[in-house]
């Protein structure tokens, strides 16, 4: 019996060694910052080993903390509102094309994917800083007298993640749309389908799979995002997850930062649960 | 009546080019400034650059700051890559062979979790964790943080590989008398190759242009390219920043080139037919 167990998880074996070292380095720690943002924390970054909902607690009830959790939360909306259409017309025009345009496109995808994100935040805050390319071409046209605000805004950060997530998305719905068989398409404009309810009826919920998990990933991102609300951002516009590392390195609060942590993730983890659930009903629809 | 129906199309097709065009400016707009500033001649950037040069490609090799951190990047990047490698591979041929089922479907999305949590999360955790066991500061802790980072991504790459990969030239190494190890090295490995390029190429540049994580664990030792960007940003934009970057993007550039040269271009991502 034991045997025979062994037998059929056997070929599970290769599994081990990233198993192993996910245990170690990365549900380990996790789990000890669960530990640590139940602790009660002492002047001059000590704390005191005892189980406390206290944290939290400061957390949930201070109206700052709840402002900042909902500016992050909007952050990911609106990053994720920008991102499903434009990274969409690029996926598309990825899989339409064929030969020298598809490489070009394809090449255009992954520059700034393997560019350093730090990189490109840097390109991003010489384009939108006063004596930057639009201001200064805008000035030269007469349309604006003095420099507009465009770096340090909200619209800034926006701008910054769709960059930084926008490659990943038309990757992960490029590879959901060249599984479409396109003799659906093909049907469809034989019985006189316009263009664009092919698009409708056909494309769009053929690749939704695709386009949730993209926009999901999306979201996390941003809504977890530090590089890109700190460079192109003001205070006002830092994430939860600058603030819990503003307490850990700088206030050296381990206890309320890693609380802060804590209730990131379990944000993320509701979004995935939700996507989950989403996922089952649309694969339970179409069978 | 046709005609109109033409037209209409003809008038989508424009805006739908319109609409990718603007798309690639967002997407390709940061690193062309980049570039065109590394030559200014002005140590004040401000738009439109000129004074033309190319001084400050020679003035940061001056600085053994930034060549320190270039070189500590390429190690850590390295490291990772290996790391990703040897953990990520193995995996995704176990759970690429048998019919999907709970167990095996539960793993392949536990190993894409670090892709969903927070990079500050990761840094943090592993911040506290390395203090305690001696290694916060060492290329191999920021290796380690890097390592979460590509070794999904690996995984993901070389999963949709397998999953192409004709199981039949497995048994029939097999019938032939190879064991399994002998299989592995000879008969999968060559098949699987150009997946494997794309799966080093992905590892190795998703940890040098990592740096949350490296801003968390790295000592003045063995600070990162984009941490030390990172931190001169902050305060400053200036060409000598730009030109160390365009040695960064153009490391990229090329390889990309070599890739598309040895295995396609279009072979990189995350599966689908590629």
């Amino acid at each position: 019996m034991l045997d025979n167990v062994g037998k059929r998880y056997k070929y599970l074996l290769p599994v081990i060694p990233v198993l192993v070292f996910f245990l170690i380095f990365f549900i380990y720690p996790l789990v000890e910052m669960v530990r640590i943002s139940f602790c009660r924390s002492l002047p001059y970054g000590q704390m005191e080993r005892i189980f406390t909902l206290e944290n939290y607690v400061r957390f949930l009830t201070d109206i700052f903390y709840l402002k900042v959790l909902w500016r992050s939360f909007l952050l990911g909306i609106a990053v994720t509102c920008v991102t499903i259409p434009l990274g969409f017309v690029l996926a598309y025009a990825l899989w339409t094309s064929k030969g020298l345009k598809r490489k070009f496109l394809y090449f255009c995808v992954l520059f700034p994917l393997f560019t350093n994100l730090v990189i490109r935040l840097y390109g991003w805050r010489i384009i939108l800083s006063p004596t930057g390319p639009v201001n200064v071409t805008l000035q030269k046209l007469g349309l604006i007298a003095s420099p507009l605000k465009l770096i340090f805004t909200f619209p800034a950060v926006v701008l910054g993640l769709f960059s930084e997530c926008a490659p990943y998305y038309v990757l992960i719905l490029f590879s959901v749309l060249t599984l479409i068989n396109e003799r659906y398409i093909d049907a469809a404009i034989d019985l006189g389908a316009s263009r664009i309810r092919v698009f409708f009826e056909i494309i769009w919920p053929l690749s939704l799979s695709g386009v949730i998990s993209g926009a999901v990933l999306t979201f996390i991102w941003s809504f977890g995002a530090y590089a890109t609300p700190m460079i192109l951002g003001k205070p006002i516009h830092w994430t939860a997850a600058i603030h819990a590392e503003r307490q850990i390195l700088s206030i050296r609060d381990w206890p309320f930062g890693t609380s802060i942590g804590i209730i990131l993730l379990v944000f993320v983890v509701l979004v995935l649960f939700i996507q989950g659930r989403i996922t089952k009903k649309t694969q339970t629809q179409r069978s | 009546m046709t005609e109109i129906t033409k037209e209409r199309i003809n008038w989508n097709a424009v805006m739908f080019n319109i609409a990718v065009v603007i798309v690639l400016i967002l997407l390709l707009a940061p690193i062309v400034i980049v570039i065109l500033s590394s030559f200014s001649g002005k140590t004040h950037l401000s738009w439109p650059f000129t004074d033309l040069t190319f001084r400050w490609y020679i003035e940061v090799l001056k600085r053994s700051l930034w060549v320190k951190a270039f070189v500590n990047s390429l190690i850590i990047a390295s490291l990772a890559t290996v790391i990703s490698l040897a953990i990520a591979t193995p995996a995704a041929f176990a759970l690429s062979r048998r019919r999907k089922n709970k167990i095996s479907g539960a793993l392949g999305s536990f190993i894409s979790w670090p892709l969903m949590v927070p990079p500050v999360m990761i840094g943090i955790g592993l911040l506290m964790f390395l203090s305690v066991i001696g290694l916060r500061g060492s290329y191999f802790a920021i290796a380690i943080g890097h390592t979460l980072w590509a070794a999904p991504l690996v995984f993901i790459t070389m999963n949709a590989v397998f999953e192409r990969f004709n199981p039949i030239y497995i048994s029939a190494a097999g019938d032939l008398g190879a064991n399994a190890f002998q299989t592995f090295l000879k008969v999968t490995i060559p098949i699987v190759r150009s997946g494997m390029i794309s799966a080093v190429f992905l590892g190795f540049v998703i940890s040098t242009q990592e740096f949350i994580i490296a801003l968390f664990l790295y000592a003045p030792k063995t600070i990162t390219l984009p941490v030390e960007i990172y931190t001169a940003i902050k305060y400053e934009i200036s060409p000598g920043i730009s030109a160390i970057s365009v040695y960064m993007i153009g490391i990229v550039a090329a390889g990309l080139i070599v890739i598309d040269r040895v295995i396609g271009i279009e072979n990189i991502g995350f599966g689908g037919k590629g």
